[in-house]
């Protein structure tokens, strides 16, 4: 019983930290996006436009929910969905602290689920999530919400390829498809972190990510001269914002992922900062990924359809094999 | 207890999943539900502690193979087809006899096979002091199974030339997005520099 209890509580931070701090990170998005830009970003809500995005929240909860006539009604409800409960599935995985604390008198893993398979749990939940777009595009029964969502679905599935090879080099020098093994490989200072012998893994994997959650420089799916907003055009109220949402929530977690593997996870970067709790490093690394692609976003221009497509298969695949490749030959030669 | 009732909800999920893709006249809704069908069969797999298989499951089925069938079906235009009669009559009688022979061929293979042979030593606790699903699943696959592996490997690669060999379109050959509209034709020279 206690420990369901405890399941309990962990998911529910896990939960709690993922949805709150989606406000705060679209207020900095769009607070730096300012900046980038040499504008100001929202200054009117609040002390430095703080209150911004409870604002918003509160506008779109209160706006209505419209659905097209000839929309196709069940999938076009469901589609929001669907793009982000893999996320919060995928958070189940991601240690924040080490095995067998003792907490109040019980021992505790601080990781909620302990999976055998964790890291392809995490690329087969990705691959769902690409039925939320490409559904919503269906759904909508619009031409540019379909275009979108073709895009949007072709490039996910390209790129989940590379994405997934990159890796591959990592999972032999760990042993172990395990997030927690992983983390425990990691131990140490932070020259045993794995974006050293991986580097080349980790920015194939980071600019992937970047396409897999369809952010610029690679949102083809919703750019707006093109398609008015992609597969989310028909999509108002709450509904638009669960999508806006799980957006947010997807790039916290792939940034989870991407610390908890070439990173560290909750490790601290020196041995003597292990005093810190591992929860703060984590968050604390996080918010710096996120940061990095919000950078990313405001900075380079938007690719075309072909160079995308060119990037993935022409340049990341290869690359990812020849990672792999030379990463075995080393690995087997020691 | 708990397992016991995950596993009759997973079930229950499956087949009313299941019924559902082969009863809705609508492509998409099929799909989705087909997608739900096999996510549930991935829960049957994590109960009987299968992780790996219950992740390629989902990997492999929901993520790879059923996006392909959404790309097909969403460039088609469902509207359209749904107002033809798409089905053959005679389709009813087959299945009135096909079904039959192939639940006689199911019930045959269950209870001819011994079961004994291929669970040796493979109980969940076993597996967890070889190191994991994931090692033993790999190295039964690279020893033992490396033959049946291979072979299957060997039959996906064909399939895949098949398809290639289909798809390719010679030069001059017109593209048609629906095949009864002239007006959607372009030629495939244009269509290949376009992609």
């Amino acid at each position: 019983m206690t420990d369901f209890i405890f399941l309990l509580i962990k998911a529910i931070l896990w939960v709690a930290v993922g949805v709150g701090m989606v406000p705060f990170i679209i207020y900095f998005e769009r607070k730096f996006a300012g900046f980038f830009q040499s504008r100001m970003g929202p200054t009117y809500a609040g002390p430095w436009g703080a209150l911004q995005s409870f604002g918003d929240m509160a506008k779109l909860l209160s706006k209505e929910d419209l659905i097209p006539d000839w929309a196709d009604k069940p999938v076009f409800r469901i589609a929001p969905y669907i793009l982000f409960v893999p996320a919060f599935i995928t958070m189940a995985l991601i240690p924040f602290g080490p095995m067998g604390v003792e907490i109040f008198g019980h021992t505790v893993d601080l990781v909620i689920a302990d999976f055998d398979a964790g890291v392809i749990m995490f690329l087969a939940l990705g691959s769902v999530a690409v039925y939320g777009i490409v559904f919503a595009g269906w759904a909508s029964n619009n031409h540019w919400s379909l275009l979108g969502s073709l895009r949007s679905g072709a490039q996910m599935v390209s790129y989940e390829i590379s994405m997934g090879l990159s890796l591959v080099g990592l999972i032999i020098l760990s042993g172990s498809l395990s997030f927690v093994d992983i983390v425990d490989a990691q131990a140490g200072n932070f020259w045993n972190w794995y974006f050293i012998p991986q580097i080349v893994g980790f920015v194939i994997f980071y600019v992937s990510s970047i396409a897999e959650l369809n952010r610029a420089p690679f949102d083809l799916a919703e750019a707006e001269q093109e398609l008015v907003a992609g597969h989310m055009t028909e999509y108002t109220g709450m509904r638009w914002g669960l999508f806006m949402f799980g957006e947010y929530v997807n790039m916290v977690v792939v940034s989870a992922v991407i610390v908890t593997l070439f990173f560290g996870g909750w490790r601290a970067p020196i041995e003597a900062l292990n005093f810190i709790p591992g929860f703060i490093w984590l968050v604390g690394k996080v918010l710096f990924f996120v940061f990095m692609y919000m950078w990313i976003r405001w900075t380079l221009p938007r690719y075309r359809y072909n160079q995308l497509m060119d990037i993935g298969w022409k340049l990341f695949l290869p690359l990812a094999i020849a990672n792999l490749a030379v990463t075995a030959l080393i690995v087997s030669v020691n | 207890m708990a397992e016991k009732l995950l596993f009759i909800v997973f079930a229950a999920f499956a087949v009313a999943g299941a019924l559902g893709v082969i009863t809705r006249s609508n492509v998409v809704h099929g799909l989705i539900l087909l997608v739900f069908t096999f996510i549930n069969v991935a829960g049957i797999f994590l109960l009987t502690q299968a992780h790996f298989l219950a992740v390629i499951q989902i990997l492999v089925y929901a993520g790879a193979i059923l996006v392909l069938f959404a790309f097909v079906v969403m460039f088609l235009n469902l509207r359209e087809f749904q107002q033809e009669e798409q089905f053959h009559r005679g389709q009813k009688w087959a299945v009135v006899v096909l079904a039959p022979v192939m639940l006689a061929e199911i019930v045959f293979v269950v209870t001819a096979v011994t079961w004994s042979s291929v669970g040796d030593g493979f109980t969940p606790e076993a597996i967890a002091a070889q190191g994991g699903n994931v090692m033993v699943l790999g190295e039964q696959l690279f020893t033992k199974m490396l033959l049946p592996f291979e072979i299957a490997s060997l039959i996906l690669l064909v399939g895949m030339v098949g398809a290639i060999l289909l798809a390719a379109k010679e030069d001059g050959e017109s593209v048609c997005l629906r095949e009864w509209d002239d007006d959607d034709c372009v030629s495939a020279s244009l269509v290949e520099r376009e992609v």
